[in-house]
């Protein structure tokens, strides 16, 4: 392995050559197992002597070969990863693993499997509720996903392993969660665009070299000096979202991103698995009860969303900038209710569809900056 | 006011059991709203709750699904969509939440009085509102969403189906799926017994069971009946009684109806009735068909084409024994059998979630449409390609691709299921009659 480049440089390199990395690992002997979505934990993958590899899509590249397969009227985020995997760009991968999260997370499954012939496959169940039996039932379908992935790997996983592997990305969590903790300052002295870059680089690497590139990143992020004046602080909320661009735009047009609700952001780090007598209820409530993405019933009153509320006042946040994927049930169900939950504070919010292509961007861009504009 | 945007709107149906299932349809909307004036329960739910539950504590149940199929046949489910559209709701968002939305938000906006337009006299507020984590997300989104109006007792059922990676054969899965299921079942009746205040009788829903079970295994017998050439019943019958099927099981008065119903349907076979005069096709229908035009069955019938077989919500054949010693151990002991039955067959692959604890599967594996090319004698399939409904419409390109290395074609009819407003006569019509001639093609190689 030759790692010329550190930190934030580094993250920069793995977001732009996600695969590099797990190309080098493969070589090396190393199995790949691709997952989309975060329910089943990469940690299991990880004791089992296997390197989690979180397929991501790409912006750039519009669906031409999902078409024939996959219905266009499913998400279109879900559509782009299947649709790089039909041109192979998981040619590396061995596995893949996919939790039930939403309606097209559940159903691209048997797709891939039936399209792209990967060597294992594992679709992970996952309730709806936060019941005392649906979190037993959560800890039975990791249980059977452990055992699963032994069968893959050859090798047994101990709870000794399964502790210390926990430990490492409880590790990965908390360096994430002091970064976030830096942007609470004002001005921030990292923006949102990196932050983005470096998760999206971090979902594509081993755990421990997370943490180096995170202790990295953090040690660069504290050495700079007081950053750009003050602007308008923002926070994203919203549908998944793998590339830097659309925080970009925000930041380009005059404000400061810093803090998000999205995955591949708060949602993975918020949480640790804690240390419980039993690792697997440890992993049952940070993967079904803390990890807050909407597809879960966790309530029906607004006190669902309190969470945010947190965040904008933890990190003085001035509006909000929702983000949604056309097709994005779990998401769009919520708009109108939590878009009245901030209105009664008063909270200024801007509302963006999308197609995972940016396509429209000047007039995504013309929208939020007279957002910007109006909060400055 | 009702906007008709087909001259298809209407179907003409054959069966009289399809005047009697209308006629129970009718009554069942005037019993709810009896029922809400009385001061009794009245239960907004998805279907994934049991109906039988629902009966057992005499509780009308309200279904969005069914509202809105009926709003959309009025032709007025339109007015409550955009309704709803107004009030931040996408346009792309299950049609059937948004017209219970709209419904909701001129409910309320008039003040707690019944919207003028609404069909059969419309629906009652609800005392509770019930609903699962099966078949899609809008099931528990839209409910959350409904919570913004309503403050009423809500519950969610959780019972999550295997998937195609699920070890259906390893007793130990068995046992935390069919357990996790009944402690839902379990907590759900001890919601009831709160909400209603009513103890849970065990005998009673034993015998409500039985009658379920009975009704299921004729509803089989009826689609078995649909193998006949030339077709003695069709789809435009077929979705008149879908409501029954749907959301009154274990109701005598449905059991007594699909017991006529088998019985005029085996007639018809014996006097070999067909539908279509001069039948040259027959296709199986996929998908939620369009509401508010069922009359499109008449004008396949027209070409000569016999709707003879329609995928959605097909029941599948039913346990020849069941324990009822134990009502909630049985739906749950239904619901694997039947999981472990269609996760047998080839192409479940594409579906994984296509089970609930009731009959209403969402999606159908290739395995079994190959076999019923076979046994009921097909020259094509028909799509319907709902946009607002991504979980009964996903898995029909697959099926395309498939049916494609057959040799057999398939009709993409691109609509919605209670949205009309994609709905051109012109257009399918058209399609409809070039899918005619590709089926004359196809018998000719």
């Amino acid at each position: 392995m030759v790692v010329a480049s550190k930190g934030l440089v580094r993250a920069e390199e793995v977001y732009h050559n996600r695969s590099q990395r797990a190309r080098e690992l493969k070589r090396a002997g190393k199995r790949i197992i691709g997952y989309l979505c975060y329910f089943a934990p990469p940690e299991l993958i990880t004791a089992a002597g296997l390197v989690p590899y979180r397929i991501t899509g790409n912006l750039y590249d519009p669906v031409t070969r999902a078409d024939a397969y996959f219905e266009s009227i499913m998400c279109p985020y879900v559509r782009n990863c299947f649709d790089q995997a039909l041109k192979g760009a998981g040619e590396f991968l061995d596995g893949f693993v996919v939790s039930h999260t939403c309606d097209s997370i559940l159903r691209v499954s048997g797709l891939w499997a039936y399209y792209n012939h990967p060597l294992y496959t594992r679709v992970v169940n996952v309730p709806h509720n936060l019941s005392q039996s649906s979190l037993q039932f959560f800890k039975n379908e990791l249980i059977f996903f452990k055992e699963s992935l032994e069968g893959f790997a050859g090798s047994q996983i101990s709870t000794q392993n399964l502790r210390e592997v926990i430990r490492l990305y409880n590790e990965n969590r908390a360096l994430v969660r002091g970064l976030y903790d830096l942007r609470k300052q004002d001005p921030p002295p990292m923006s949102g665009a990196e932050m983005m870059r470096l998760l999206v680089a971090g979902s594509c690497l081993p755990a421990a070299e997370f943490n180096t590139l995170l202790r990295e990143v953090t040690q660069e992020v504290k050495g700079r000096s007081p950053g750009p004046e003050r602007k308008p602080r923002i926070l994203v909320y919203g549908s998944i979202m793998d590339f830097d661009a659309f925080i970009k735009l925000i930041e380009d047009s005059g404000a400061h991103v810093v803090v998000d609700d999205v995955c591949i952001g708060t949602r993975v780090y918020a949480h640790d698995v804690p240390d419980t007598p039993d690792p697997f209820d440890g992993l049952v409530k940070c993967y079904l009860e803390d990890f807050v993405c909407p597809r879960t019933g966790r309530g029906w009153d607004n006190a669902r969303f309190d969470y945010i509320k947190e965040y904008i006042r933890d990190f003085k946040v001035n509006g909000v900038v929702f983000y949604a994927l056309n097709f994005c049930d779990p998401h769009k169900f919520d708009i109108p209710s939590l878009k009245d939950y901030l209105a009664q504070d008063g909270i200024p919010i801007l509302y963006i569809e999308d197609d995972y292509t940016l396509a429209n961007l000047e007039a995504i861009k013309t929208r939020v900056q007279a957002f910007v504009e109006m909060l400055g | 006011m009702a906007r008709q945007v087909s001259e298809m709107a209407f179907p003409v149906r054959v069966t009289q059991g399809a005047k009697r299932a209308y006629q129970i349809g009718k009554d069942w909307y005037a019993q709810t709203l009896k029922y809400g004036e009385e001061g009794k329960h009245v239960a907004w739910c998805m279907a994934g709750i049991s109906p039988e539950l629902l009966y057992l504590f005499d509780i009308a149940g309200a279904w969005p699904e069914n509202f809105g199929a009926t709003c959309a046949a009025y032709q007025v489910a339109i007015n409550f969509i955009e309704q709803a559209e107004a009030d931040g709701y996408a346009s792309e968002l299950c049609s059937y939440e948004r017209n219970m939305l709209g419904y909701t938000i001129e409910y309320l906006r008039a003040g707690g009085v019944i919207p003028g337009s609404a069909p059969r006299g419309g629906l009652p507020k609800p005392t509770m509102l019930l609903t699962c984590g099966l078949i899609c997300d809008p099931r528990i989104k839209g409910f959350q969403a409904l919570a913004r109006f309503w403050d009423v007792p809500m519950f969610s059922l959780d019972t999550p189906n295997p998937t195609y990676t699920t070890e259906i054969n390893d007793p130990r899965v068995k046992k935390y799926y069919v357990e996790h299921w009944v402690n839902e079942l379990k907590r759900l009746v001890e919601f009831l017994e709160k909400v209603t205040g009513k103890r849970y009788d065990e005998a009673r829903l034993q015998q409500i069971m039985a009658d379920s079970l009975e009704t299921s295994r004729l509803i089989y017998e009826i689609a078995e009946m649909r193998k006949h050439v030339p077709s003695v019943f069709c789809s435009e019958d077929y979705f008149g009684y879908i409501h029954l099927q749907l959301f009154m099981l274990g109701q005598p008065q449905v059991l007594e109806h699909f017991r006529l119903l088998r019985d005029e349907v085996k007639e018809r076979v014996e006097k070999n009735m067909a539908v279509v005069p001069d039948e040259k096709y027959r296709i199986c229908t996929m998908g939620i068909p369009p509401w508010y035009c069922l009359g499109v069955f008449n004008y396949m019938e027209s070409l000569g084409i016999a709707p003879a077989m329609d995928q959605v919500y097909y029941i599948g054949k039913p346990p020849s024994e069941v324990d009822l010693s134990n009502p909630l151990q049985a739906m749950a002991e239904k619901a694997w059998h039947k999981i472990t039955q269609t996760l047998s067959y080839e192409g479940i692959e594409i579906c994984p979630e296509p089970f609930t604890i009731p009959d209403n599967p969402g999606a159908w594996p290739v395995g079994q449409m190959k076999e019923w090319l076979d046994s009921y004698s097909l020259t094509g399939i028909v799509q319907f390609f709902t946009r607002s409904c991504r979980a009964v419409s996903f898995g029909q390109a697959h099926m395309r691709q498939e049916m494609s290395k057959l040799g057999v074609p398939v009709l993409v009819l691109e609509i919605d299921m209670a949205d009309p407003r994609t709905w051109s006569d012109p257009v399918i019509k058209s399609q409809l009659n070039a899918f005619r001639d590709v089926m004359e093609s196809a018998k000719r190689r």
